[in-house]
């Protein structure tokens, strides 16, 4: 786990102001944020595992947990992708580049992607799962000869809820990468592809599964989880080599707030993202 | 010998002296009340509250974690302007501070918070505070009241988290006993008020931790309390008990190991500035898990009655090596629900 090396300077309750360098808009709900710590030294020291999360302030509104979406190798600026539900997140869309925000963080325990060097990698994401599962997916994209298979299974709602197209056809048109996607509704018949929840997508890379050579990372909605896994344990996928990300309500990202108590752990010291393992011996986790 | 005696009516000139260098908070009444508060002379102290063995309505932990505090001020378009050292530095009055009269049960509840704060990342604000504190504890020899059960909970003899104890060795005198280097600076710099021990008080205070420890039962076996928890989690106990509880949260917010706050941001009218204030919060409360889209991680009232009693008595032991309880009752004595924490475990012990 990394530390959270920039929070030493202000102490790690106080946010670091930071500023929004680019926006772009994902889709009707959702926008990447491209931000910049302000004190520009504090930037090189910004370093994460991909699957960690910070917490942004909007100054006068209140302060949320977002899981960082670009990869660590990108040093000097960072981005989280957005979707509006609420207060924060609301306020949050209608700020413009220059503006400034609070940081916290990274803080948790990610992907253990560097500790599965070699092995085949099976992503699978719903929703603004995408955004955490991203970091880890360009991670191992940028370092490509150090992964076996690479695939990837997404799906979102409806077409207009989809992340990300453009690079998402770009993975398609790879041969180093199976990239599955689908989304549960098409109400307007604009959809090409696969029609159906995630879990439809497995039969596309059931035949690729080495299971004792494969490490899963899952990120989604909570009702996301009970399905994929019955799925990841059809393909004889170990307990033990699947990540889930828990998403939580979260106050203080350093366990002392409490929010985000899962039986004896906390999410946001513990995990985000625990192993299925983990979780089994968890009360109230899935 | 570094420990000292003190006389007991020389505790008032004590106080005065302390109030002299440090913000003193010591036992008083508000309004009638035993409550811990900042005094500015010995005059308002109330010496009754710790010799009448009366534990104060609220735990020290109100000094480093209080009902409400500010973390840091910002203005709302440049960003943070106050950090969270100069804000508590100024609610000190850039002094060190004193709390006098803290029970030992108490010394183990700070030491419970004190290791929550500062493992994993350490908590600035809490810390800041916390490190410039020094703790006069007073000590007891016997239960304070039917519903302590500190002795269940080993907490009435902290190895640390005090600086001096103050234990009474007959009615006129005390031994002052330090605990460490801001300890002993309290006795080295105010020389007036403490003597020398002679063998006959060595033998005194022999004497009062034995009378101490004969005094003080325990009432149930915590050995294995973890796993009987975690193993009742589905049982009807919990039901039991649930429909009792009003979910109010006082007996989250009187426990002196209670620590679950939220925060909120207050903005000038003018819109301009704003501050992140910490607050009290209570696992009790349905909102304390709920998340957007109406999602709730603990729906029922039983889910939030049992999480109390999972955190304190799996959590942490597990995590750190104690439990969230340190017996000292107030949560019994303040729930309009008749709700006894001890009754609970007994349950689920299976020997009640
Ligand atoms: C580890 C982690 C990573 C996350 N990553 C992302 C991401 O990459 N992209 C994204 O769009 N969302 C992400 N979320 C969810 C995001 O935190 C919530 O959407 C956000 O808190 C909603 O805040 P709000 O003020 O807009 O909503 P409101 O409904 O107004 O929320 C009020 C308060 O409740 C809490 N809260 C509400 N929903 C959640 C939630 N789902 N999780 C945690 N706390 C919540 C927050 O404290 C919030 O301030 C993540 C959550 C966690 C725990
Ligand atoms: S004080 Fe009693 S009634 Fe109130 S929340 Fe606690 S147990 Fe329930
Ligand atoms: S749980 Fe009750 S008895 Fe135990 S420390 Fe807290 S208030 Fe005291």
């Amino acid at each position: 786990m990394r530390n959270a090396a920039i929070a030493h300077n202000v102490g790690v309750c106080t946010p670091n102001n930071a500023k929004i360098i680019k926006i772009t808009e994902l889709t009707h709900n959702t926008k990447l944020f491209e931000i910049q710590l302000e004190d520009e030294h504090s930037n090189n020291f910004f370093d994460y595992s991909p699957g960690q999360f910070v917490l942004i302030t909007v100054f006068g509104v209140g302060e949320i947990p977002i899981g960082l979406t670009s990869t660590p190798i990108k040093r000097g600026s960072f981005e989280l992708g957005i979707r509006k539900v609420g207060n924060v997140t609301n306020k949050i869309h209608q700020m413009n580049v220059g503006d400034i925000v609070g940081i916290r963080g990274p803080f948790g325990k990610g992907f253990p992607i560097e500790e599965n060097k070699h092995k085949d990698l099976l992503y699978v994401c719903g929703g603004t799962g995408y955004f955490p599962i991203r970091s880890t997916f360009l991670y191992a994209i940028a370092r490509r000869e150090d992964y076996g298979k690479i695939m990837f299974l997404y799906g979102d709602r409806c077409p207009t809820d989809v992340l990300f197209p453009d690079e998402n056809d770009d993975y398609k048109k790879r041969e180093d990468i199976l990239f599955h996607q689908s989304v549960d509704r098409d109400d307007d018949k604009c959809w090409e592809g696969n029609v159906g929840v995630v879990t439809t997508l497995f039969p596309n890379i059931a035949k690729e599964i080495d299971p004792v050579n494969t490490v899963v990372f899952v990120a989604g909605p909570a009702i996301m989880y009970r399905y994929v896994i019955i799925e990841l344990e059809k393909l004889g996928i170990k307990n033990e080599n699947i990540y889930l990300s828990l998403e939580r309500k979260m106050k203080c990202g350093i366990g002392k707030c409490c929010h985000c108590g899962i039986g004896d752990k906390f999410a946001c010291l513990d995990g985000p993202v625990f192993s299925l393992d983990q979780i089994r011996g968890l009360l109230e986790a899935l | 010998m570094l420990s000292k005696i003190i006389s007991r009516q020389d505790l008032p000139k004590l106080i005065d002296a302390l109030t002299n260098d440090f913000l003193v908070i010591a036992p008083t009444y508000d309004k009638k009340v035993p409550t811990f508060s900042e005094v500015e002379s010995s005059s308002e102290v109330e010496f009754d509250i710790l010799f009448n063995e009366k534990l104060p309505m609220l735990p020290p932990k109100k000094v480093f974690l209080p009902a409400k505090q500010t973390v840091f001020k910002y203005n709302l378009i440049k960003g943070v302007t106050d950090s969270c050292d100069e804000i508590s530095d100024a609610v000190t009055h850039n002094k060190n501070v004193v709390i006098f009269g803290v029970s030992p049960c108490d010394v183990s509840g700070v030491g419970v918070l004190e290791r929550i704060f500062r493992d994993n990342y350490s908590d600035d604000v809490f810390l800041r505070l916390h490190d410039k504190t020094t703790i006069i504890s007073v000590n007891c020899l016997d239960h304070c009241y039917e519903n302590c059960f500190c002795e269940t909970m080993s907490s009435n003899d902290p190895k640390s988290g005090y600086d001096v104890m103050l234990t009474e060795i007959s009615k006129s005198k005390l031994i002052a006993v330090p605990n460490s280097d801001k300890g002993k600076k309290i006795l080295r710099d105010y020389p007036e008020l403490f003597s020398q021990i002679s063998e006959k008080d060595s033998e005194a205070y022999i004497d009062a931790l034995n009378l101490k420890n004969k005094n003080f039962k325990t009432e149930f076996l915590v050995e294995g309390l973890a796993s009987h928890v975690e193993d009742s989690f589905e049982s009807e106990i919990w039901k039991e008990f649930t429909e009792k509880c009003l979910f109010c949260g006082s007996c989250t917010f009187v426990c002196p190991t209670c620590y679950c706050y939220t925060v909120k941001e207050i903005v000038s009218v003018d819109l301009k500035d704003g501050e992140r204030q910490r607050e009290w919060d209570s696992c009790y409360f349905p909102e304390f898990a709920l998340v957007a889209g109406d999602h709730n991680f603990r729906e029922t009232k039983e889910q939030r009655f049992r999480y109390r009693y999972l955190h304190k008595f799996v959590d942490l032991p597990r995590r750190y090596n104690f439990e969230g309880c340190v017996g000292c009752g107030r949560c019994v004595t303040y729930c309009p629900a008749n709700i006894d924490v001890r009754d609970v475990l007994k349950k689920i012990i299976g020997v009640m």
